[in-house]
């Protein structure tokens, strides 16, 4: 019988953890976020870093963020951002920016596929900048029916957030691995 | 490199420019005294920016700012660009590094923040992106090896190394291999590639002489029928006057001939095209076989045979087919420019005009050809996926009944390659028609001129050569065609042999020795001495693991999911080597031992079990071909797989594999375990051998176990305890570390033992299913 209670309360554990407001505070402390969380019984806990997760980074970037303390372990999940005051979720934007970051790219200005690797020069919002992908079909990923992602040798990700919006010449430089 | 001759800083992940070493000088930091220098190209807000961390003895100094730039390139650590222009200061931070703990490294989507703990409490130094990320993995490393022990001891692996070609810029396909394909000379490539084709050079010669003669014996006959007919036969003044026949003669001889050397040039194709796409794949093969488990890993092996056929076919049709036809080309060209003239100079000049544009023309239209073919291509392999995906999980697809909106799915791929097939085949009918056009306006202007220079007798231009001459004219344009998609077909060529040879000359990670130490029978005893490894530099597997077997003992292996216990098994037998440490079986390093021996010695069971295609006699024969049908069966008995092989159709002798639709996960283990059983090792490794059969059948193969483990050193792996109940003593693996070690009873005893933790919740587990042990 007592094991049955036991698992009872396991399925119960596994609920979502939401932080509201109520029961959590974010500040920003020597450049990194951290988080100040009122357990159910009143105790409170600290921890100095957070890191910060998307469920569903496409779909919802803003809903559903996992909060994980330093080892990477879930504290529980904001289930919406709009749910703080209008600082804590500048701050909380502001560091999903940061771990989000990923260039845009607007223009494609060459890209030239030789031996395996495919050698890009992109125009961003960061910036002129060039990498490499390799085995370019696996590394483009169709988000969707407009959005693309792309991931170069040394793990960067770039984006280009839509298709149809891109100009011709560069969608024709990339057209054949889509 | 450029502004100190000598650079003496242990660790220089980066080169730091002179304003940031004066900055430092000016903080009172010798630039002797530095050990560690960093660059991150980000500042805290992940702005672009240039960051510099340098590391002494005592301090670390990391200043940001911006430098100003024309242009920014991906990869700074490997340029010197940051190293130009003016840096404007935004921020230096300064620390004590006996006031700091750790440094640890928090990757992001894309890029990473390097993070360090201090006194009080965690603090962002560094944000970078992706291309810094592998400097910042070492950094961490060393920096908090510093920290612990005072000091930087450089591993020369760990130095930063160009991955990319100094003159171009561009990636080594092959980290290893510091050949950039793009400077490398196109010559030497195709060099080496003769050299394969060097023992065919009869048969080339063959086929190049043959398709000569056809191609001289092919301009012969428009002038026979044309210029010859008309001027020499019909002609009154013509020597050859009136004699029909001799031309009726001297046309069909040519026929004839040309036809003979056909003959002769398809035999030829034939024979030395299945020979030397067979040379080509079985040198692939065998250097495939010879490579480490690691080059597998890192590509799609499937892909691999696939590329590998399509490549030497690509390369087999560029020697053979396509070097001779462009020789021959190039000969035939020349030879009807120079007829042309020699009809007549001027008319040869006006009508010659069109070839530059014909072949610009050509090679757009191809190119937009390709692009179509592509598109077809990427449509119909992605249906193709599409359908294989929803076909294999169609039982998922029905149980949901999710029919319909796979068929809307599927159509909307369908749909689209359509669509692109329409649009290729819309092209190529209506496109190259008219190119052609281009083609026929040299003949018009050769109609116009020399129309105009028979009738006004300019240049001795008579009708017969005219005609002649409109015949050449014509035929000029085909190896026109030929040469623009030879260019294709050079580019495609050079990266096929490219890939091959890349196959060719990669060096295995694991290889044997020279001079191996060769031992017939193995006594049994494993140690493994302090084994570190990793299958990538960052994350640690297995961590300093040491323990000892000996000869006839029974170990068990215990862990979660994950914890390294089957990469302990992979190193034993060398699929891997260890990164430090060492393993010694009978007292010598597997390093020092013959192949041979080693997998003579060894058999491992493991959990995911291959079968080939074949019957299971040939899957159980396996490992040692010439065991008798005696000892075979007697295998299969004890493997606990006699008995179902027996109930199938054609017993020992049925056809198993591919998919294994006929064989259960169980009967496939039990068949994997017979193999092993026959090969009669000196040292067994159960992988989670049993772990897909149910509990019945799994006392069953323990006991078949314990009869075959006598007098065999055994290494037996598993996170279901009761697999291990056999076992003399036991190892906990966790995290790639042993947790503890000991007898079952041994470790049962241990309050807050992981084993009795483990042990515990197992047989709550079986509690709760009414199965009380």
């Amino acid at each position: 019988m007592k094991t049955e209670v036991k698992t009872k309360e396991g399925v119960s554990k596994t609920e979502i953890l939401h932080l509201t407001p109520s029961n959590a505070a974010f500040v920003r402390r020597n450049s990194l976020l951290s988080l100040t969380f009122t357990e159910e019984d009143g105790g409170q806990r600290v921890e100095k870093r957070v890191i910060l997760k998307r469920a569903f980074p496409f779909d919802m970037p803003w809903q559903y963020i996992a909060v994980l303390d330093a080892h990477e372990r879930e504290i529980g999940m904001i289930e919406a951002l709009s749910l703080f005051d209008a600082e804590t979720e500048a701050l909380l934007r502001e560091e999903l920016a940061r771990i989000y970051y990923t260039p845009k790219i607007r223009r494609i200005l060459s890209m030239k596929e030789r031996y395996g690797f495919s050698y890009w020069q992109v125009d961003t919002d960061d910036g002129d900048l060039s990498f490499t992908v390799q085995d370019t079909f696996r590394n483009l990923l169709r988000i969707g029916e407009d959005r693309l992602a792309i991931f170069d040798v040394d793990g960067n990700r770039f984006e280009i957030e839509s298709l149809a919006a891109l100009d011709r010449k560069s969608y024709k430089k990339i057209e054949l691995y889509l | 490199m450029f502004f100190l001759k000598k650079w003496e800083i242990p660790l220089e992940l980066d080169r730091l420019p002179p304003d940031i070493l004066s900055i430092a000088e000016e903080k009172g930091i010798r630039y002797e005294d530095i050990l560690i220098t960093f660059y991150t190209d980000k500042n805290a807000d992940f702005g672009v920016a240039d960051t510099y961390i340098l590391v002494t003895g005592q301090r670390l100094l990391s200043v940001c700012g911006t430098r100003a730039l024309e242009k920014r390139v991906g990869r700074h650590s490997y340029t010197t660009e940051h190293l130009r222009g003016v840096f404007h200061i935004d921020s230096i931070e300064e620390y004590a590094l006996d006031q700091l703990k750790s440094f640890r490294l928090t990757e992001h989507l894309s890029g990473a923040s390097l993070i360090v703990e201090g006194e009080e409490g965690p603090r962002l130094l560094a944000v970078m992106s992706g291309f810094c990320k592998q400097s910042a993995q070492v950094f961490v490393r060393y920096a908090n090896r510093l920290l612990k022990e005072g000091r930087v001891t450089v591993d020369e692996e760990d130095l930063p190394k160009n991955h990319a070609c100094p003159t171009c810029g561009m990636r080594y396909p092959d980290k290893n291999r510091h050949i950039c394909p793009h400077c490398m000379k196109r010559g030497s490539l195709f060099g080496r590639m003769l050299k394969f084709f060097f023992k065919y050079k009869g048969y080339l010669i063959v086929t190049l002489l043959s398709l000569l003669a056809m191609t001289l014996l092919g301009t012969l006959t428009p002038y026979l029928s044309s210029g010859f007919f008309f001027d020499e036969v019909l002609d009154e003044g013509g020597s050859f006057y009136g004699r029909v026949a001799f031309l009726l003669f001297l046309i069909v001889g040519t026929r004839l001939i040309t036809a003979f050397f056909t003959m002769v040039n398809n035999y030829v194709t034939s024979v030395i095209a299945a020979r030397v796409v067979y040379d080509l794949k079985k040198v692939i093969f065998g250097s495939i076989g010879r490579l480490s488990l690691g080059f597998f890993t890192a590509r799609q092996t499937g892909g691999l045979m696939t590329q590998v056929n399509r490549d030497s076919n690509t390369i087999y049709e560029f020697f053979c087919d396509g070097v001779p036809y462009f020789i021959v080309n190039i000969v035939q060209t020349v030879v009807l420019a120079v007829l042309l003239f020699v009809i007549n100079p001027l008319l040869a000049l006006c009508s010659l005009c069109t070839v530059p544009l014909f072949l610009f023309v050509m090679k757009w239209l191809y190119k937009n050809q390709s692009r179509l073919h592509a598109r077809c291509y990427s449509g119909s392999s992605r249906l193709n996926s599409f359908l294989a995906d929803v076909l294999s999980g169609i039982r998922v697809v029905k149980a949901f009944s999710r029919e319909q909106d796979e068929i809307g799915r599927f159509d909307e791929r369908n749909r689209r390659v359509a669509e692109s097939d329409r649009n290729l085949a819309v092209y190529n009918n209506y496109v190259f028609p008219l190119s052609s056009l281009i083609l026929y306006a040299g003949n018009i202007i050769a109609w116009a001129v020399g129309g105009f220079m028979v009738m006004k007798g300019i240049g001795g231009m008579t009708y017969g050569s005219l005609l002649t001459f409109i015949a050449y004219i014509n035929m000029i344009y085909t190896p026109m065609n030929f040469f623009v998609t030879m260019v294709n077909r050079t580019a495609d060529c050079s990266n096929a042999m490219q890939r091959l040879f890349e196959i060719m000359d990669a060096r295995p990670e694991v290889s044997e020795k020279e001079n191996p130490v060769r031992i017939e029978k193995f006594r049994g005893d494993v140690t493994f001495r302090e084994v570190d490894f990793s299958y990538n530099k960052s994350r640690k597997v297995i961590d300093s693991v040491s323990f000892s077997v000996k000869a006839g003992e029974r170990l068990g292996i215990v862990g979660h999911t994950g914890a390294g216990k089957s990469t302990l098994a992979n190193l034993l037998i060398r699929l891997y080597d260890t990164d430090s440490g060492d393993i010694l079986i009978d007292g010598y390093s597997v390093r020092d031992l013959a192949f041979e021996d080693l997998y003579r010695n060894i058999a491992i069971v493991s959990q995911e079990t291959y079968l080939f295609v074949g019957t299971v006699l040939d899957n159980i024969r396996y490992a040692c071909p010439d065991a008798t049908p005696q000892e075979v069966i007697s295998a299969a008995k004890l493997a606990g797989c006699h008995d179902f092989i027996m109930k199938m159709p054609d017993g020992y002798e049925t056809r198993i594999g591919f998919g294994y639709k006929d064989l259960s996960g169980g009967e496939r283990q039990r068949i994997s375990i017979a193999r092993a059983i026959l090969r009669d090792p000196k040292i067994l490794i159960l992988d989670e051998a049993t772990a897909a059969m149910d509990t019945e059948t799994e006392r069953r193969i323990q006991e078949a176990i314990e009869r075959l483990t006598v007098g065999k050193t055994t290494i037996m792996i598993a996170h279901r305890l009761s697999t291990l109940r056999e076992a003399d003593f036991l190892v906990v693996i966790e995290g790639g570390r042993i947790a503890e070690r000991g007898t079952q009873s041994e470790l049962l005893q241990k309050e807050d033992g992981v084993y009795r933790k483990l042990y515990t919740l197992q047989q709550e587990a079986l509690k709760n299913a009414g199965i009380a042990e």
